[in-house]
């Protein structure tokens, strides 16, 4: 925890390697939670990019109280999803497009892979808000539950009732899960 | 006392996301819990395999040379900071409205509130307001204060323009740093004034409103500048009634407007 201080104040003195560094470490983190958020390709470079923008700008303010830098960062990127959404009213929950399957897979995994992912973006999408919210930052986002809970504004114990609830949900509406299991 | 059983999945979860278990491994490790966690920890692996796209190459590339520019840049104009004689300057300014007010050349001070940016008087109004602003206590009144000043720079903007004088740059800059500044405190307070927050939506509202009318006006190489400022006033609305939204108002929780059940609750950064 010693060691996030200090990494803290170095990105609030604007160190360049700490930048660096933050960048290394989340940017493909912020990009997926984003990407799951938003559900295009387009989208979340877009405001993944702002995120770190935002980021930026924001640093010199930045107060750190004890919790991880990636509570911070991710908050940013959760509000610029949330405004995201309220100025594009449309859709507002469209997350995990197929055609985000990562373009390294095989044909055939591909395939298997935009099935399962058409299944559980219709799952995801029976959600509460909440739930969905603690589901992509913890798996899309890469967050621990003590994270999590910095980012929503929520005590760990919540979020890890949520996590349960979320997942029981998204068992019972999917199918063939097993298949590799 | 053993562990909840929300506490093992989450310790499984955690195990299979950042370490790369397995399911099984996770199984064996909780014999007790295996049949009620399996088909909880393989929703999870298959949301984790779901949600796991990369960023293009190029465009990490390409996004991590903007931002390291952009770390170079900010991180070169605040090592150079503020020249000292400016400071000087400054506090000169404070020094002398202090001695304007005691000595009682309090009419002068008057006199200055209504000067415009380039008058003579225009400093000692300036200068006023930061003594005004070294005896203001608290958040709120701090906030309150903030946004004071920020619409003073709307006002004079204004008049500026009804003139036909030169809106400076630095009085729109200045009026969306005092706005930052309000949005700033009252981001992190967890209740707030209805009067705050209204104050607060109606002055980003103001601005966004009279910078565009201002754009519209504007000689070309001003109009960039203006548009710039609208784009950080629109940003500033935004924020504004987000936390208009998601901050509980003092004496009647339950005032937030209907946002709260549309949207999830931004947490400030």
């Amino acid at each position: 925890m010693e060691d996030e201080g200090a990494f803290a104040r170095q990105l609030k003195e604007r160190d360049p390697e700490a930048w660096t560094r933050l960048y290394e470490d989340y940017m493909p983190r912020i990009y997926r939670y984003v990407a799951a958020r938003v559900g295009s390709q387009a989208e979340a470079e877009d405001l993944t990019g702002q995120v770190f923008m935002k980021a930026l700008e924001s640093g010199p303010s930045f107060r750190w109280r004890g919790a991880p830098v990636s509570a911070w960062l991710f908050r940013i990127a959760r509000n610029q999803v949330i405004d995201y959404w309220r100025t594009n009213k449309s859709g507002r929950q469209m997350p995990l497009d197929e055609n985000l399957v990562d373009g390294n897979e095989s044909p055939e995994r591909a395939a298997e892979l935009s099935s399962d992912i058409r299944q559980l973006k219709w799952a995801m999408a029976q959600l509460t808000e909440a739930q969905r919210e603690v589901i992509n930052l913890r798996f899309a986002g890469g967050l621990t539950t003590v994270e999590v809970a910095r980012v929503m504004g929520k005590s760990q114990g919540a979020v890890k009732v949520m996590q349960h609830a979320a997942l029981a949900s998204l068992r019972k509406k999917m199918v063939g899960w097993d298949r590799d299991g | 006392m053993g562990k909840r059983f929300e506490d093992i999945l989450d310790i499984c979860l955690d195990h299979i996301v950042r370490d790369g278990w397995t399911v099984e491994r996770c199984l064996e490790t909780y014999p007790e819990h295996s049949s009620q966690l399996e088909p909880l920890l393989r929703a999870g692996r298959s949301v984790s395999e779901g949600t796991s796209v990369e960023p293009k190459a190029d465009y990490k590339q390409a996004l991590k040379r903007q931002v390291q520019a952009s770390i170079h840049a900010r991180a070169a104009e605040s090592q150079r900071g503020r020249p000292f004689w400016t400071l000087q300057r400054g506090w000169a300014l404070v020094a002398v409205a202090l001695l304007v007010v005691l000595v009682g050349g309090a009419g002068t001070v008057t006199a200055s509130s209504s000067s415009l940016p380039g008058d003579v008087l225009y400093p000692v109004k300036t200068a006023a307001e930061r003594v005004q602003g070294f005896f203001t206590f608290g958040d709120e009144a701090k906030a309150n204060f903030y946004m004071k000043l920020a619409e003073r720079r709307l006002e004079e903007m204004k008049s500026l323009s009804e003139k036909d004088r030169v809106v400076p740059a630095s009085v729109v800059r200045v009026m969306s740093s005092n706005t930052d500044r309000a949005i700033g405190v009252l981001g992190n307070r967890d209740v707030l004034d209805e009067a705050t927050v209204t104050r607060l939506v109606d002055l980003t509202t103001d601005q966004k409103l009279a910078l565009a009318e201002l754009a519209q006006k504007a000689p070309a190489a001003t109009r960039v500048r203006l548009m710039e400022a609208l784009e950080r006033s629109n940003e500033s609305h935004a924020r504004a009634v987000g936390i208009q939204a998601n901050t509980p108002v003092r004496g009647n929780q339950n005032s937030a407007p209907s946002l709260r059940n549309a949207m999830p609750e931004r947490v400030d950064e």
